[in-house]
């Protein structure tokens, strides 16, 4: 199939001008996934920009799809992934940067505690 | 770094198609090629952020062969821009990376700040303890020791009041009393009969057996003869019964005497059985430390 396809544009590009390039389906369908993906991991909240570019470019992509224009649907769909992707690890690591600065103020508090309890012996 | 044989393939490319677009940097791919150079310069990526740093790397070979083939622009900077967005998101991984090896440590040091609060908490705990059971231990022999006291006192007070009972001696409002009668002295004397000596040996063993008891030794008459006389007689028996204690090892100085003569009678005076009853000597005993019950005893 993968060495068909290349084959097939190129007799259909010959034939018909392009008009039969497949449409990046599975693309904008992994574009749409990540999308949900980052938003579930709290993106809106920790990494809104990167979730609006994300969003937007898959609707951008999306689009191109009823348009029925795969080479703008496809760098739509693939830049809107690794926007996605970009929102998600983001988004983790900001959520996991604020756990760690609350166990640190969590320890400071023990150890001033404790130390309190010492000195109130 | 990445620049040179990229510019170089520019120029091949321009030179090679004679020119027709003057060969121009790419901003979006200089941009790209600078994000990956940070991730691959970071030590924890080859390990850690190995799928996106891959990834980037195909984007950027991508971008760079578009360039090479004088790919329309917007490839380009298509691809760039993916190279750039998976170095992001590489580099969004080592942060994340990062934030949790801190919690882990966080964790292990609040652990180990609670583990010490426990311990020594457990620590004060069982000095707490300790000191408990040695104030309780105090408290018990102090206890125990108060009340030995206490058992040793009455044992005392016990004996003491069963050796007087022996005596015959009686409560009073005064102490014990140890009446003598007259049958001790003949009529009008003062020297003690034979029959003084057992009551008298009792009492001397007595007062040797108790050396802080005093006694007080009172003489009384009955109302015949005169009032001068009648003291006189009884201070006279009064003092025989103290030598007679004396001869018996009791000291002098634990010993005082009086005459009361016709006072206090126990009895009426107008039967000759009252009368009887009236002639007599009262010894009263001070407690074991000395001290009369009533202070009228002591003069």
């Amino acid at each position: 199939m993968r060495t068909l396809a290349p084959l097939t544009i190129v007799l259909g590009c010959a034939a018909i001008g392009c008009a039969s390039t497949p449409l990046p389906t599975a693309e904008v369908a992994r574009a749409q996934t990540l999308v949900a993906q980052a938003e579930s991991s709290q993106a809106q909240q920790y990494a809104a920009a990167d979730l609006d570019r994300a969003r937007t470019k898959l609707q951008q992509a999306n689009k191109a799809m009823d348009a029925k224009k795969p080479m703008p649907a496809n760098q739509f769909a693939t830049e809107a992934a690794a926007d996605a992707e970009v929102a998600i690890a983001r988004s983790q690591a900001a959520q996991a940067e604020k756990s760690a600065a609350e166990v640190d103020a969590s320890v400071e508090a023990l150890r001033s505690e404790s130390q309190r309890n010492v000195r109130g012996q | 770094m990445n620049k040179l044989p990229l510019l170089g393939a520019a120029v091949a490319a321009a030179l090679a198609i004679g020119c027709a677009t003057t060969p121009k940097t790419v901003p979006e791919l200089v941009e790209a090629h600078a994000a990956v150079e940070r991730l691959t310069s970071d030590p924890l990526a080859s390990q850690s952020a190995t799928r996106e740093l891959q990834a980037a790397r195909g984007s950027l070979d991508n971008a760079d062969n578009a360039l090479k083939k004088n790919r329309p622009q917007g490839e380009v900077v298509h691809y760039a821009y993916l190279a750039k967005r998976q170095a992001e998101t590489g580099e969004a991984r080592l942060a994340e990376v990062r934030a949790k090896e801190k919690i882990s440590k966080g964790e292990a040091a609040r652990n180990a700040v609670r583990l010490e609060a426990r311990e020594r908490e457990v620590d004060l705990a069982r000095n707490q303890a300790a000191a408990n059971a040695a104030d309780a231990e105090a408290a018990r022999q102090s206890a125990l020791s108060a009340q030995q006291r206490a058992e040793e006192a009455q044992r005392a007070l016990d004996e003491q009041q069963r050796a007087l009972a022996e005596l015959q001696a009686k409560q009073t409002e005064r102490g014990m009393v140890l009446t003598l009668g007259d049958v001790l002295f003949d009529t009008g004397r003062s020297e003690l009969k034979p029959g003084a000596a057992t009551t008298l040996d009792r009492v001397a063993k007595y007062l040797n057996q108790n050396a802080e008891t005093r006694v007080l030794i009172e003489g009384y008459t009955d109302s015949r003869g005169t009032a001068e006389y009648n003291q006189q007689l009884s201070a006279q028996r009064a003092s025989s019964v103290a030598s007679a204690l004396e001869t018996r090892g009791v000291s002098r100085d634990r010993i005082d005497t009086s005459g009361k003569g016709e006072e206090l009678p126990v009895a009426s005076n107008d039967t000759s059985a009252g009368r009887q009853l009236n002639r007599r000597v009262e010894i009263v005993f001070s407690d074991a430390d000395g001290k009369f019950a009533d202070k009228m005893a002591q003069r």
